[in-house]
């Protein structure tokens, strides 16, 4: 099997209105996805049908290479373990309780209790009402929840919501770890692309409930490279090889190239080179991850 | 005002005027449906509605005051826009506009049953003569009971932040009252909330021979109602010191 | 599965505050039934069955709905919280067994609540009435009759519970459901309003037995408005998205 969770033209209406529009994930077995868009991009309504808490109005979802429909969707949920939008649980019994009445209805043997509290460090509050709890350790007992029967997915909706930079911390870890320690894959979704930096191997991007970019973060940052400025000696002679590829920026000398492939850079240099141009400069203005993201998603500060 | 104003919006889709008027008309069709009609029933048909009303409203009101007072109190609680509203408006300026808000809906449910009872009397064609000295108690009465257990279910919700008990203790209370009502009138003056029944003046004989029932009225128990109206008072201040202690 | 959600149910109810309602409103009916029968012996000669109807007679007909009512909002309050609906809907049950459970756990409390209706009743009538003998067992039958009369009303307060996801209206509701219901059987009408079922049921304002012979009308009208209720909340659940 190779993509644990693979959706084609997934599509939700709500009142003629698409929330979510043809969107086709391929999330890889054995990575950690970064599902990423600003709030209300549609990110937890895909989420929310991926599990069957809502019904698409088209296209298809293949978890685990089952289609998630009726039928299949006990067995399917019993394999995935998810947090959607913010924790669920009951405020009025211990962290231990809530754990108890999950394993009870995901049919999970009570020692795993203990596991999964070890892995997100509560054991030491297992006995404390959720009440009590601050957000932090409200979001580590999603988690917990979550990863109870060790599921073969898990599907985690903005966990890093609402905590501070040391709760982040210790949540990037913990998800960094999930497919080596757990062997599960991981959907993760949150609205910070430089969160999920150091934490995920695939993007997808979302936007308009329409999915912009699906990939590699590597491929990601290639994909939108910045401009390339170059500087030369003797722009005349450089003029007629770089024809209208270059605009000639406002400096003298300097050009403005637009981002290309690597190996067409380098050819582009030789031949300056050899015409003589005396090729002096060449600058990339590489963009961060967060201007890569709003540039795609269209948000970029005008 | 401009707080009673913001109360009002804040109700918007909440349907409690709906609750409000629903709980009147409620009694209204119970009270419809029992009257009857007959000669005998015609000719003592506002006695009738005077004595029955109350009996009546010791069931449905403590309960639907609850209701109105614990969902008047839930909607901040729900959202824990306390804070927010606090750093907007005094405490003082909260529990004005919450108090006045409940106040109209306590008058509407007033208004509506006063205004069905001279309705029922018109359509159905009662001969008695309409006593509108007890009309009048009937009303004052039902809008006093009413507000002081408002009073005592907003307590209960600012105490313990949650539905549930108010909700409990209104049930209770209409239990508890209705009981009461069966019971030496000394044992009625200890459950507030059923002072519907000990409050009216109308009284009830059944001849269990020749099975008529006769009413006849009492004295204006002017001392109740002082007593109903330090309640009042009482539950009011109780509440007013919960929302200032009140952490958020 | 049904059983894993039945204990889910169960841990979910513990340090819950409607214990206290639990044990208020019976103890409430009793005191003031024996109170009430001890003040009208003259006119009550039936024993036993006098006293039944002393105790039962407000409580089946205000107060045993919106107790339901109230036993049933609490369950799915706990749900309406937070964003649980998301925890329990991707639990891999059947979502019609996450109704079906709080059924069961809301039909268990009515059976503790009416047995402890009937403990408090035998103690009353012994020692606050100074009754002589044993109840008879035809209350038995009558608390039991109650409770399959109730379960329309359970399944009816669960499903407005599951729907309005507020826990004072349909309580609200219930106290409203009863009094009609008391005029449906005064009207003779009983046997179509599930409120009345339980009034019927518990027979708690006679002391003959207002079924006898017409059992099979009450267990039909149950069974009918049980299924209906039931389906509709199966249906409901798996067709609606869920919206936390």
């Amino acid at each position: 099997m190779q993509f644990i969770v693979q959706t084609t033209a997934l599509t939700k209406r709500y009142a003629g209105r698409s929330v979510v529009n043809q969107v086709s994930l391929s999330v890889p077995e054995g990575s950690v996805y970064g599902f990423i868009g600003p709030n209300g991009a549609g990110k937890s309504t895909t989420m929310k049908m991926l599990l069957g808490l809502v019904k698409p109005s088209g296209g298809e979802i293949l978890l685990l290479g089952k289609r998630m429909e009726e039928k299949n969707r006990l067995e399917l949920l019993r394999q995935t373990g998810s947090l959607v939008e913010s924790p669920s649980c009951y405020g009025h019994l211990t962290g231990e309780e809530n754990l108890q009445i999950v394993a009870e209805l995901k049919n999970v043997p009570k020692k795993d209790i203990d596991r999964v509290l070890e892995i997100v460090e509560l054991t030491g509050c297992r006995k404390r009402k959720v009440k009590q709890y601050s957000l932090g350790m409200r979001q580590r007992l999603g988690i917990a929840q979550a990863l109870l029967g060790n599921p073969k997915l898990l599907i985690l909706d903005e966990p890093t919501n609402g905590l501070d930079p040391s709760g982040i911390q210790q949540m990037r870890s913990l998800i960094r770890e999930m497919p080596q320690r757990c062997g599960a894959t991981v959907l993760i979704s949150s609205h910070l692309l430089s969160e999920m930096e150091q934490m995920v191997d695939q993007v997808g991007i979302i936007n308009h409930g329409e999915l912009l970019f699906q990939g590699k973060l590597a491929a990601l940052r290639q994909h939108s490279q910045g401009d390339i400025s170059l500087r030369v000696l003797r722009p005349e002679k450089a003029l007629p090889i770089l024809g209208n590829l270059a605009k000639p920026d406002r400096e003298q000398g300097t050009f403005r190239l637009p981002a290309m492939r690597e190996e067409l850079l380098a050819e582009l240099v030789q031949r300056l080179a050899v015409g003589q141009a005396g090729v002096v400069e060449l600058n990339r203005h590489t963009r961060s991850l967060e201007e890569i993201f709003l540039s795609l998603t269209g948000e970029e500060a005008k | 005002m401009r707080t009673l104003y913001a109360e009002l919006k804040k109700s918007r889709r909440r349907h409690n005027t709906l609750v409000a008027v629903s709980i009147s008309l409620f009694v209204l069709l119970w009270a419809a449906r029992t009257g009857g009609s007959g000669p005998d029933k015609l000719s003592q048909g506002y006695s009738g509605l005077f004595y029955g009303v109350p009996v009546m409203n010791t069931v449905v009101m403590p309960l639907g005051t609850a209701v109105l007072a614990s969902r008047l109190w839930d909607l901040e609680s729900r959202e824990k826009s306390c804070r927010m509203l606090l750093t907007l408006q005094s405490r003082s300026a909260l529990f004005l506009g919450k108090a006045a808000l409940a106040l109209l809906q306590i008058l509407l449910i007033v208004v509506i049953e006063s205004a069905g009872v001279l309705a029922l009397g018109r359509l159905s064609g009662y001969t008695e003569a309409l006593d509108w000295g007890q009309f009048r108690w009937l009303a004052v009465n039902t809008f006093a009971v009413n507000t002081m257990l408002f009073f005592l279910w907003l307590l209960l919700s600012i105490r313990f932040d949650n539905q549930v008990p108010t909700l409990e203790a209104g049930m209770v209370g209409s239990l508890s009252g209705l009981f009461a009502a069966f019971m030496p009138p000394m044992v009625s003056y200890f459950m507030p909330w059923g002072y519907y029944i000990p409050l009216s003046t109308v009284r009830m004989d059944w001849n269990p021979d020749t099975r008529i029932i006769r009413f006849y009225t009492t004295p204006y128990p002017i001392w109740l109602l002082a007593l109903t109206a330090a309640f009042l008072l009482l539950f009011a201040a109780l509440a007013w010191e919960a929302l200032k202690r009140r952490e958020v | 599965m049904l059983l894993s959600c039945v204990r889910a149910e169960k841990r979910k109810l513990r340090r819950s505050p409607i214990w206290l309602l639990f044990l208020a409103v019976p103890a409430i009916s009793a005191v003031y039934g024996t109170f009430n029968y001890n003040m009208n012996r003259g006119i009550l000669t039936h024993g036993w069955y006098d006293l039944w109807t002393q105790y039962t007679l407000f409580y089946a007909i205000f107060f045993f709905a919106p107790l339901i009512g109230v036993y049933s909002a609490y369950l799915w309050r706990l749900e309406h919280r937070g964003h649980n609906w998301n925890l329990i809907m991707t639990a891999p049950v059947r979502p019609f067994c996450l109704y079906f459970a709080k059924f069961c756990a809301v039909t268990k409390m009515a059976l503790l609540t009416q047995a402890w209706l009937l403990a408090l009743f035998a103690i009353g009538g012994k020692f606050g009435a100074g009754l002589t003998g044993f109840p008879p067992p035809e209350i038995l039958l009558w608390l039991l009759r109650g409770v399959i009369g109730g379960l329309a009303i359970i399944a009816l307060q669960l499903l407005l519970s599951m729907v309005i996801r507020n826990f004072a209206l349909p309580v609200l509701i219930a106290l409203g459901g009863s009094v009609a219901g008391l005029l449906a059987v005064s009207e003779g009408a009983g046997l179509y309003w599930p409120y009345s079922l339980m009034i019927m049921g518990m027979n708690s304002n006679r002391t003959e037995d207002v079924m006898a012979g017409g059992i099979w009308g009450f267990l039909l009208s149950c069974s009918v408005f049980l299924t209906v209720l039931l389906l509709t909340a199966g249906i409901l659940l798996t067709k609606r998205d869920v919206n936390a």
